[in-house]
């Protein structure tokens, strides 16, 4: 089953992800609450799509897609799903080489529709 | 009447009159802190800061950290000044002529590169060695200031002039930044655009606290009885003095561990001082007195949320250098603005708050002095009523057990850091033992920092950090790690 | 026998006494008040962290499930049960779920949010936020008003829109961020409003007409004469935001009227949308202007919009008093093509900065 890490502080979002990517049967969810946690996950454990949130404690979800491109040099499908979305921070995104930029408020079924896309 | 009682009523008298007044200033600032307090609260329940991190209006911030000698703790500490959760800002780390590998470590971790900067030098400084910006884009907004030894003012002027941002947040580079501080300091910049030129936040201490990474995880309350101490001398200073002071427009001081400033202001008023070591206060009283005296409106505010967390003296050896150098800093600003005593054109800090600082912050610990050394004068002389000397004792402990409880009442009703039932016991009994174990000391380093002024000591002193121990197990993540 | 001993005491020493014996009672008042107050919030925290977990599951199963069910209604109207079921057991309980309903819409779209929106009316929600609105308290008010605003109520205005005249500031700021969110003109307040609007409402309001569909925006000229200097400067900034190219040239006209500060800001509105018939307004405002904050405005837009056709006018500006318009008019020059003689080491140490790549 295909794996992949979401990294999200907010309870609230968790289990929405969570039970839409499951139930749509695109993969297992692993959940990571703050960058620290995120990147002991992708360390140690093989992702077929990153979600990640852009404000998060310990690390920004820019810099766990930095460190996912530079440090463990994957190409791992990288999804931003941030409530900020001014247009330099996408470009930024863009040029660390990020696959999908999402804003906040979004769809469930848009989200997984991408996700779906991306594997 | 002889001259002995005669003596005796002056002494006693003035001393009896500034109690009375000095406990009646001080009732009176906490009640009124307490309701602007609540105010506060209730304002602010709905507000969520977060919008400001999403929106394109956010106004751009530079802030501005000088280091010395940080090489301990300078990665971790810059790594938590990127990640505050604000959309446009920089930060700007002053190197200030450190003897340790600073710098070094500074370039190799941020993989920095010497730029051409232009820098318009509006405040005179001490030379600059070199500006530096990194080559990974991931750390596009740091700039990184190589100078010679100045102290800590001049770096902070050097970050005025390299700064290009209309408003600048000066911190310690070593101070705990909460994720969401720039948000909060932002937005009385926001609500009052014309009018505000400054703002502070509560500067906490984190001793005990659970920090990894340059992050604050658990607060937890000191161990250490001296830092403890020092715990409910910021929550009476912070929640029951300057939120009524921010209210009346009479705040003098925004503290040097985090402040907010107006980056013209503060530049046409002169920049930070280099002959105090209170530079902070110096330049709020500064700043005011430069726009009293062209009439223009302005505002300071003051944030009593908990937005930077800092390492309190947890000896007495590094407490005693604080508190000798705070007394020096006060007095130097005080005699350096004393034109505004009771002066009418400086309106509310001229005709309040200055003479507050004055008479009850500088001249308490001398007339404590006197106090003590008139008692053993009488007690020596068998002219003691110890009824009434132990009455009037007794109703001093209590007024400063009253006050400190208020302290505890405010935190509780407000932020409430301290969570475990077993911290508020911790807490009251630092309070019945603060006037013995620890009043008699600050009181005491108060007044050699005042005799070290007048032998003519300048300097800061050696204030040796330990650095934040980490207290759970988590790895420090470098950014070359694999 | 203690009452004898203190009657027996100078009055002097009584009255130290009694002050010392009410301080500490208040001392030890306010310890119990903060115990009480410890209890009640561990108790609260308790009570919340036992039904979350289940709470925020059956909502995120209701907006998951429901969509693209093959019968929807048995499986919504049996979670339904169980949430009201929940709410039923205590008010405080009710607040949880109002919370987390309220939270979760506002980082949905689509027919998630449709379903919450759903959730919230069958829930018996709304009634509860209409009278929250009604109450005198005006936090609770407050509240209300969020809450219709984000499950987009949009037949409750009529309860609201008294609220614009509200003695109480924060009200009156709250009903103009809600009206801009649900009313079918977002901002027809701006008609009637003659209190400052600060930046942070306005980028409040913003964020909420960001949100509400194209045909909904209006056109902000209708505001560029208002004579409240706030709204003039908010209906500028949003021209750019929402690209009303068609009001450049009202923009434009309105540069002859403004004052120094609202002029920079049209020129820099107009700088980010690009009006390149604006060139000659700019140019002409940059000739007579002695502001050095208005004259860096006007290099800007050239710089943007300009090519070394501008060398002229610019050119006089590289020995301005002012060294940050020196080094503007040395960046316009530079990146519109033009020459720039490098006698001077101020201009060159200007130019090396404006060249590096980690520098622009």
């Amino acid at each position: 089953m295909k794996q992949i890490l979401v990294c999200e502080d907010d309870p609230t979002l968790i289990s929405i992800i969570r039970f839409k990517l499951q139930k749509d049967k695109i993969g297992e969810v692993i959940m990571a609450q703050d960058g620290r946690e995120a990147i002991d996950l992708m360390k140690s454990r093989e992702f077929d799509v990153i979600i990640s949130d852009i404000h998060m404690p310990f690390h920004s979800g820019l810099e766990l897609l930095t460190y996912l491109r530079n440090d463990l040099k994957k190409n791992t499908p990288f999804i931003i799903l941030t409530a900020e979305g001014l247009e330099k921070t996408v470009m930024h995104a863009f040029n660390l080489g990020v696959s999908d930029f999402l804003t906040k408020p979004f769809s469930p079924n848009e989200l997984s529709m991408r996700v779906s896309r991306l594997i | 009447m002889s001259a002995r009682e005669i003596i005796a009523y002056l002494v006693e008298g003035s001393i009896f009159i500034y109690a009375i007044s000095i406990s009646l200033a001080y009732i009176l600032l906490a009640v009124f802190s307490m309701i602007e307090l609540r105010r506060h609260l209730k304002k602010n329940f709905f507000i969520d800061h977060h919008d400001l991190l999403r929106s394109s209006l956010a106004p751009s911030v530079s802030l501005l950290a000088p280091a010395y000698n940080e090489g301990l703790t300078i990665i971790d500490n810059v790594k938590s000044l990127l990640s505050i959760q604000y959309n446009n800002f920089e930060v700007v780390i002053i190197n200030d002529g450190s003897k340790d590998d600073t710098m070094a470590k500074l370039i190799e971790a941020f993989r920095l590169e010497k730029v051409p900067f232009h820098m318009v030098e509006r405040l005179k400084t001490k030379p600059i060695r070199g500006i530096y910006r990194s080559t990974d884009r991931a750390f596009s907004n740091l700039t990184i200031v190589d100078k010679e030894n100045g102290g800590k003012s001049d770096a902070l002027n050097v970050g005025l002039n390299v700064s290009s941002n209309s408003l600048v947040a000066c911190i310690d580079v070593d101070c705990i930044i909460e994720s969401d501080a720039l948000l909060k300091m932002v937005k009385p910049f926001m609500e009052d655009k014309e009018n505000v030129i400054a703002s502070g936040g509560v500067v906490r201490i984190a001793n005990s606290c659970v920090i990894e990474e340059g992050r604050l995880i658990k607060v937890n309350l000191p161990t250490s009885q001296l830092a403890r101490f020092q715990v409910l001398e910021y929550l009476r200073a912070f929640l029951l003095g300057r939120m009524a002071w921010s209210k009346l427009n009479g705040l003098l001081l925004i503290s040097g561990a985090f402040g907010m400033f107006k980056r013209e202001v503060a530049v046409v008023a002169g920049g930070y001082s280099t002959n105090t070591v209170g530079e902070d206060m110096e330049l709020v009283v500064r700043m005011r007195a430069y726009l009293l005296e062209r009439k223009i409106r302005f505002k300071i505010k003051y944030i009593p949320d908990p937005l930077c967390w800092t390492e309190a003296p947890s000896s007495n050896k590094i407490l005693s250098r604080q508190r000798n150098r705070w007394a020096r800093g006060t007095f130097e600003v005080l005699k350096n603005h004393r034109y505004m005593f009771f002066n009418p054109r400086y309106k509310v800090m001229g005709l309040l708050s200055y003479p507050f600082w004055f008479f009850f912050e500088w001249m308490a610990p001398f007339i404590e002095a006197i106090g003590v050394l008139y008692f053993i004068f009488l007690w020596i002389t068998g002219a003691i009523w110890w009824t009434h000397a132990l009455a009037l004792l007794g109703l001093v402990y209590f007024f400063a057990l009253f006050i400190s409880t208020f302290s505890l009442l405010a935190e509780e009703m407000s932020y409430f850091k301290y969570t475990k039932r077993s911290d508020l016991w911790k807490m009251v009994l630092a309070a019945m033992f603060e006037p013995f174990l620890y009043h008699p000391k600050v009181t005491f380093w108060s007044l050699k920092g005042n005799l070290d002024l007048f032998k003519g000591t300048k300097s800061w002193g050696d204030m040796t950090r330990e650095g934040f121990k980490p207290k759970t197990k988590g790895k420090f993540i470098r950014h070359n790690d694999s | 026998m203690t009452v004898s001993w203190f009657k027996s005491l100078p009055f002097n020493i009584q009255a130290l006494l009694s002050i010392c014996f009410f301080f500490l009672i208040l001392s030890l008042l306010f310890i119990l008040i903060i115990q009480i107050s410890q209890l009640v919030k561990s108790v609260s925290t308790y009570f919340r962290n036992k039904y979350i977990g289940e709470i925020q599951n059956e909502v995120s199963l209701i907006v998951v499930q429901s969509a693209f069910s093959e019968t929807p209604d048995a499986s919504f109207q049996y979670k339904l049960k169980k949430l009201q079921a929940l709410k039923k057991k205590s008010r405080y309980l009710s607040m949880i779920i109002m919370n987390e309903i309220v939270s979760m819409k506002k980082n949905l779209t689509g027919e998630s949010a449709e379903y919450l929106e759903n959730v919230y009316r069958q829930l018996g929600l709304r009634e509860i936020s209409i009278s929250k609105v009604k109450s005198r308290n005006w936090k609770r008010i407050a509240k209300g008003m969020r809450e219709i605003e984000v499950m987009q109520q949009t037949d409750t205005i009529h309860h609201l829109v008294k609220y614009l005249h509200s003695s109480n500031y924060y009200l009156r700021r709250e009903v103009r961020l809600c009206l801009a969110g649900i009313a079918p003109k977002p901002l027809f307040f701006l008609d009637t409003i003659n209190e400052f609007l600060s930046e942070w409402e306005r980028m409040l309001l913003f964020e909420k007409l960001k949100q509400r569909p194209a045909e909904l925006i209006p056109d902000f000229s209708a505001w560029y004469r208002h004579p409240n200097k706030s709204v003039v400067s908010f209906c500028v900034e949003m021209t750019v935001q929402f690209g009303q190219m068609q009001n450049i040239g009202k923009l434009e006209a309105l540069l002859m009227e403004a004052d120094k500060q609202l002029i920079c800001h049209i020129i820099d509105s107009l700088r980010r949308m690009e009006a390149v018939q604006s060139l000659n307004a700019v140019g002409s405002i940059l000739s007579k202007s002695q502001s050095s904050k208005l004259i860096i405005s006007c290099l800007q837009f050239i710089r943007s919009i300009g090519d070394n056709s501008c060398e002229k006018i610019v050119t006089p500006f590289i020995r301005h008093k002012n060294p940050m318009v020196r080094m503007e008019a040395i960046r316009t020059l530079h990146e519109t093509g033009a020459s720039l003689s490098l006698n001077d080491r101020e201009r060159r140490s200007m130019l090396a900065h404006i060249q590096h790549p980690l520098l622009s």
